[in-house]
């Protein structure tokens, strides 16, 4: 995903520098904000490991995470608008991209975009750490790793609406997007040992990529504070909802004794109920 | 200019830490030297903790949890060559940063070890009966699993199938120093209040080896 975020990142770039000369950009605006995101997940019994309940997991419900972002808007021609928004998390890799088509038609206007949201798997083999089972997760340092933990990006296409208001001073706008998203696939293993036995047991999952749709309300306010002769600076604020009902289907191969005594089965859990808030605060430069 | 100079300084540095180890290693040909496998030394294992116990004091180990680690060695030449030999390599590298005095540097090896015989099978026989169905004598070979590898995590920490154990032991490969040595499992819990095993490693120049475990006191497996 990375790689995939600097290609699109130069490509915009390139983009960018082509259009201005080409004048299709009137106006632009950069911003750096700092924000912090809370996520609420439904946890799910299942009769499987199910890698839902372990999403952004540091809390039993729900984390307060930081993220910074930095993001561009752009005044086209034709009443048409861009929006460029990149960002990292706590651990200071940019997975946060959004990019956005504003066509307008008066105050209202329809998006159109592509957007990758950063979730964190974390701990999932905590499943098997119940303290009345007879198993014990192998951190073997030499022999197992059967720590699963991972990125989930949900990433995808999306479509919907915005109320803009615009004066000399301030920008109030309102967003309501709905897309469809996929997750990367991963793989990962837990390795168990039974207690007082040399029996062993391995589960490698096979995680599939499944769609989901999902619904991102958002707000928008700028307030200019200090005008200069080619640009204004101002302070920002943004808050956004998202909702999505999402669940991660997998493949997995159970392995008894010996790494080739395996069979291979399907796990469909059941979809989880999934909200994230978000709100952040920052400074805005406009280009005149 | 100031800037030019240190940039020039270290690339030769860099260059000359490189080049030190891949083209200025200037040792002798290793000396080969084979080796038999002649001697065997067995010890028991307490598997019923999340790792493998090799240093058990006891001889009451859970039923379920029965282990033996396996040395299989020249007693001939353990004591000349015995810790001083190394992989063959005459360039290591370190990986950690900070001890980067070491990070590129020459180690020489001074031989090269050659096994003349490889182990074919391994049979194991329980000296007293193992459970109801299984009395004493038989050979419950099927019973074991091996472990071979002490870094294999792409075999997730499974075990290997006893025939997979043979052929690992059987590959051509450099050995450390005069001996190997690996684990076997029992996949099977005994019943026996105390019992003994006879191990028996058979190579393919038709020589074998028989050794004895020594007597081991299962206790029952206790409730989950």
């Amino acid at each position: 995903m990375n790689t995939k975020n600097t290609i699109i990142i130069g490509f915009l770039w390139i983009f960018t520098a082509n259009a201005a000369e080409a004048q299709l950009i009137e106006r632009y605006s950069l911003d750096g904000y700092l924000g912090v995101k809370s996520t609420f997940n439904q946890k799910l019994e299942s009769s499987g490991i199910d890698f839902m309940n372990y999403i952004d997991n540091y809390e039993e419900y729900y984390i307060d995470e930081f993220y910074l972002n930095i993001s561009s808007h752009f005044w086209m021609k034709n009443n048409w608008e861009a929006d460029v928004e990149i960002g990292v998390g706590s651990s200071l890799i940019p997975t946060r991209l959004d990019l956005r088509a504003t066509k307008r038609l008066n105050q209202l206007g329809i998006n159109f975009g592509f957007e990758n949201r950063p979730f964190f798997i974390y701990e999932a083999e905590l499943y098997y750490n119940v303290p009345s089972t007879s198993f014990f997760i192998n951190h073997h340092p030499d022999l197992s790793y059967s720590y699963i933990q991972f990125d989930l990006f949900l990433f995808g296409p999306y479509t919907g609406v915005n109320y803009t208001f615009e004066n000399e001073r301030i920008i109030f706008r309102g967003d309501i997007n709905a897309g469809l998203s996929f997750n990367n696939k991963e793989e990962c293993y837990v390795t168990l040992k039974e207690k007082n036995s040399n029996y062993v047991w391995s589960e490698e999952y096979f995680i599939n990529s499944s769609p989901a749709l999902w619904l991102n309300p958002g707000l928008y306010f700028y307030v200019k504070l200090f005008e200069f002769n080619t640009f204004d600076i101002g302070i920002r604020f943004s808050a956004g909802y998202y909702l999505t009902q999402k669940k991660l289907t997998y493949d997995y191969i159970e392995r008894h004794w010996t790494y080739e005594n395996a069979e291979q089965q399907h796990m469909n859990p059941p979809a989880h109920l999934m909200h994230q808030l978000n709100a952040d605060f920052g400074i805005s430069i406009r280009m005149k | 200019m100031i800037r030019k100079i240190i940039i020039i300084l270290i690339a030769i540095s860099a260059l000359k830490l490189i080049t030190s180890c891949i083209f200025r290693c200037d040792c002798d040909d290793p000396e080969e030297v084979e080796f038999s496998l002649n001697t065997s030394q067995i010890s028991t294992i307490d598997n019923a903790g999340p790792y493998p116990d090799y240093n058990t004091k006891t001889d009451s180990i859970p039923a379920g949890a029965i282990g033996f680690n396996i040395k299989l060695s020249d007693s001939t030449l353990m004591e000349k060559y015995y810790m001083v030999a190394a992989p063959k390599s005459q360039c290591r590298i370190f990986p950690y940063f900070i001890k980067g005095a070491y990070a590129w540097s020459c180690y020489c090896v001074s031989w090269e070890f050659n096994v003349r015989q490889k182990p074919e099978a391994i049979r194991l026989v329980a000296l007293s009966d193992f459970n109801n169905e299984i009395p004493a004598n038989t050979d419950i070979s099927h019973l074991m699993v091996g472990r071979v590898d002490q870094s294999d995590f792409e075999g997730h920490g499974m075990y290997k199938s006893l025939s997979k154990t043979i052929s690992y032991l059987s590959e051509e490969r450099i050995y450390n120093s005069p001996e190997f040595s690996f684990e076997l499992y029992l996949t099977e819990a005994t019943t026996a209040d105390s019992i003994q095993f006879e191990i028996t490693f058979e190579f393919d120049d038709n020589s074998f080896i028989t050794d004895t475990t020594q007597t081991i006191y299962p206790l029952p497996t206790p409730d989950q």
